[in-house]
Parts: C-alpha cells; structure tokens; sequence
C-alpha cells in the first residue's frame, strides 16, 4: 500500500469544518480516482447538502432487543444482574425490559437458564446510498463519487450499531482507492466506534479554547485506539496561536492552515462545495493532498 | 416491615440522600426487629444510565417493603409500582429522623414519579437580583 486507504475525519469539537473537509477531500480526490464517502455523523448527516445526490435506500440498520416469555421466566433475575445498561428489572412475578438502555448486546438471552428471552430486531434508521450514475454522465465527480449516508430515526439514542454498519461498507469498497469517513463530533461512544482501524484521522479544529481543549481529548483517544492523526487548524487567522503551539510543543503533525475567508461561508451557506469553486480552494485541497501523502508523523504501513 | 432509604453513609446518623438513583449508600431498616438489616453501596452510583431502574431492582432483592426517597424517576417509579413497593417523600434530615418520621404517620406517600426522564432533574431557581441604579440627578440652587 502506498498511501493510506480509509481516512477518517474526526474533530472533538463540533463546528470546527469536518464536513467541509470531508466533502471537499472526496470530491477532490474524485477527480483522479474512484472515491467513497461516507457520512457517518448519523445523528446530523450533512454532507449531502453540498454533495446533492439522489439517495436510494441502501439497508436498514438496528439491534436486536430483548423479549420475555413470562410463562417460562423463573424470575431469578439473573438477566437483569448481568445487564451492563441496567435494561432489565425483575420484579417478583414480572420482568420490566427498559428497551431505550438497551444496547443489544444480547448477553441477557445468552445467560438466561431457561431461554426464556428472545431478540427482536428494532430499527434504529437507515444506510442510503448516492445512485449509480448514468452511463453518459458528464460530471467526474458523479462518475468517481460514491456516497453512502447513514440516519438514525428521531428519538433513538443508541447510534453505535450504525456506525458498525457504515464502518463494514466502508471497509468493503474494494472498487474505491481512498474512503473518506465524515466522523461524528465528539470522543464517546460513536466516534470511538467509528475511529477504530483506520488507516489515518485528520483532527479538525479551530485557535480557540473550546477547540484546542476538545482537540486534545480527541488526540487522547486517537493515541489510545492507535490510529495515526494530524491537525487542520481551521479558520486559523481568528483566534490565537494556540494550535500553533500545541503542534510545536507535541511535535504534532500540522497538515493545512485554513484562513477565514468569507468566500467559504458564502458558499456553504448556499450548499456549495469549495472545490470546483475558485482555483484558490481546488490548490488549498491539492496542498492538503499533498501533505496527507508525504506526512512526516503518518504511519503508512498498518 | 423492611424499609428502603437512600443514603449519604451507612449508618441510622448519616444523611438522607438527595437523590434516590445516584445516593452513596441504601439502608434497609426492619422496623420489627428494630434494626438495619444490610447497608451497602450504591454501584449504580456513576452508571451512564439506568441507576434508578438497579436502585429500584436492588430495593426488590431485599424484600423491601417500603421506600422512602427524596424523589424518584419514572423508571424507578414504575419498577417499585409494579413490585407493590410503597413509596414515601422523606424530610431532610438522618435516617433515623426518616424512620421515626415514617413509622409516627408524618411522611406523605408520593403519588408520581417527579424526575422528567431517566438522568434528568428539573431545577427550580428562585432569582434574587439586586439592582444598582446611577442617579443622575441635577440639583436646582435656590437662587
């Protein structure tokens, strides 16, 4: 392997330009290569506000959940002694499932000594993914660019098993040269999910103290999983040298310093991907390339 | 009767606890024998999720009859309802305090769950603001 395959982008803080990056990155290595993006910030998926594909759907993705036959429960209770989410509660004549703390780990069913608990599949949302384009299409970025987004339906809590599903698919892109990841924001349980096995992360962040302090917690948690990271300092020129002094402190690999520049909110406040735009964005995306490939700090070889 | 109470210690002088789920310790007192049956910690105490629904299950294994709490989520809630578990509001003060308080008729059972959701309180702030004004005065000279 030459370069690295699967790219995650991941930030701590949330608004920091992941999707932008994310997007961007894609469409500009979908230029020269067949490329796959995906989105897996189920909770707030936005990468197709700038990509503007028509999705189709793609799987449906959810747990399974626990249910109990009373007539041969023994109410021992032990289910609900193993139960790491404390999802069950076992009365003296009835067993109470709490099904929104359920995680469907399935360990309930499996210790039960009278297989009385059965799983049930729950849906949590859906994958969907960019059609196929059509065999005369014109632009390099349909024929390149696949896209697949995952969304978790309105008032579930639970978004690991989604990204589960994405991060298979997305291991699965045997047609694509690069897969880029658009992360959730933060370091729970999701972005740990999503972070694990890939080949590199780009940590977006911003001079500011909220950004440099969720930056370092990212950075805590991408040492602890062993995936290889560098920073984009975003809108570098509005806060303090602070990321500047981080990097310099930690040896840390800085990939690309992106100025404010109120050409970009013009266009993502229309939808509008930044490459393709004005030649200053395609060379900003080119010299971030670049520097993604010759990464001092990068591990190349897994 | 066995009587569940959430709180600070392990012991009748300890605090009564503010917060049934998330308490440092549960008494179990047997009002018959006079005496505290098990006291023992709370290992829900920093769950994600769920500490009210293992307090509750922890009040069943004890064959607890009664609970008296500050309040109580609706997941909590419903485990001891569907156990036939009475619930009672305690007063500030020690356990003991609780138990005399309860066993004397003072206590009022509670008649809900309070909390809006499972880890969620609702705060009610009484604001006291002071202002301070600038006077801008002008005096008038008596000639």
């Amino acid at each position: 392997m030459e370069y690295p395959t699967i790219i995650g982008v991941a930030s701590g803080k949330g608004g920091t330009g992941k999707t932008t990056v994310a997007v961007n990155l894609a469409l500009h290595l979908a230029e020269q290569y067949p490329v796959a993006l995906l989105d897996l910030d189920v909770e707030e998926p936005n990468d197709n506000h700038f990509l503007h594909r028509s999705m189709v759907h793609f799987q449906d993705v959810g747990l399974m959940r626990p249910e109990v036959d009373e007539d041969s429960c023994t109410h021992c209770g032990l289910c609900a002694e193993l139960c790491e989410f404390n999802a069950l509660a076992v009365l003296p004549d009835q067993v109470m499932i709490f099904a929104e703390l359920c995680h469907g780990c399935g360990l309930c069913s499996l210790a039960c000594p009278v297989n009385a608990i059965t799983e049930h599949f729950h849906k949590l949302g859906a994958v969907t993914k960019s059609e196929n384009p059509l065999a005369n299409e014109s632009s390099v970025y349909k024929k390149n660019l696949t896209f697949y987004e995952g969304t978790l339906n309105v008032g579930e809590a639970i978004a690991t098993p989604m990204i589960h599903e994405l991060k298979k698919i997305a291991f699965d892109q045997k047609e694509s040269k690069h897969v880029i990841l658009d992360l959730p924001p933060g370091s729970a349980c999701p972005v740990v999910e999503g972070l694990a096995d890939l080949d590199i992360v780009i940590l977006v962040t911003e001079p500011t103290p909220a950004g440099e302090h969720d930056l370092c917690i990212a950075i805590e948690l991408v040492k602890q999983l062993e995936v290889p990271f560098a920073i984009i300092n975003n809108r570098s020129d509005v806060g303090d040298d602070r990321i500047n002094r981080l990097v310099q402190e930690n040896d840390y690999n800085l990939l690309l310093e992106i100025p404010h520049d109120n050409e970009i909110l013009y266009l993502y406040s229309r939808g509008l991907p930044l490459v393709g735009a004005t030649q200053k964005f395609d060379e900003l995306f080119t010299k971030l390339w670049k520097n993604v490939k010759d990464g001092k700090n990068w591990q190349m070889q897994k | 009767m066995k009587i569940g109470l959430s709180s600070d210690g392990n012991s009748l002088t300890d605090h009564f606890a503010s917060n049934f789920g998330r308490c440092s310790y549960f008494i179990v007192y047997d009002s018959t024998a006079q005496e505290v049956r098990t006291a023992y910690s709370n290992t829900a105490q920093n769950a994600a999720g769920g500490a009210g629904i293992q307090a509750a299950q922890s009040m069943i294994d004890n064959q607890v009859e009664t609970v008296i709490a500050p309040q109580m989520g609706p997941n909590a809630w419903n485990v001891l309802k569907g156990a036939n578990i009475k619930v009672y509001t305690g007063i500030t003060g020690s356990i003991q305090e609780n138990i005399d308080a309860l066993l004397a008729g003072q206590l009022t059972e509670m008649a809900d769950a309070q909390g809006v959701g499972p880890g969620r309180g609702r705060g009610m702030g009484r604001g006291q603001g002071r202002g301070m004004g600038r006077g801008q005065g002008r005096g008038r000279g008596n000639f």
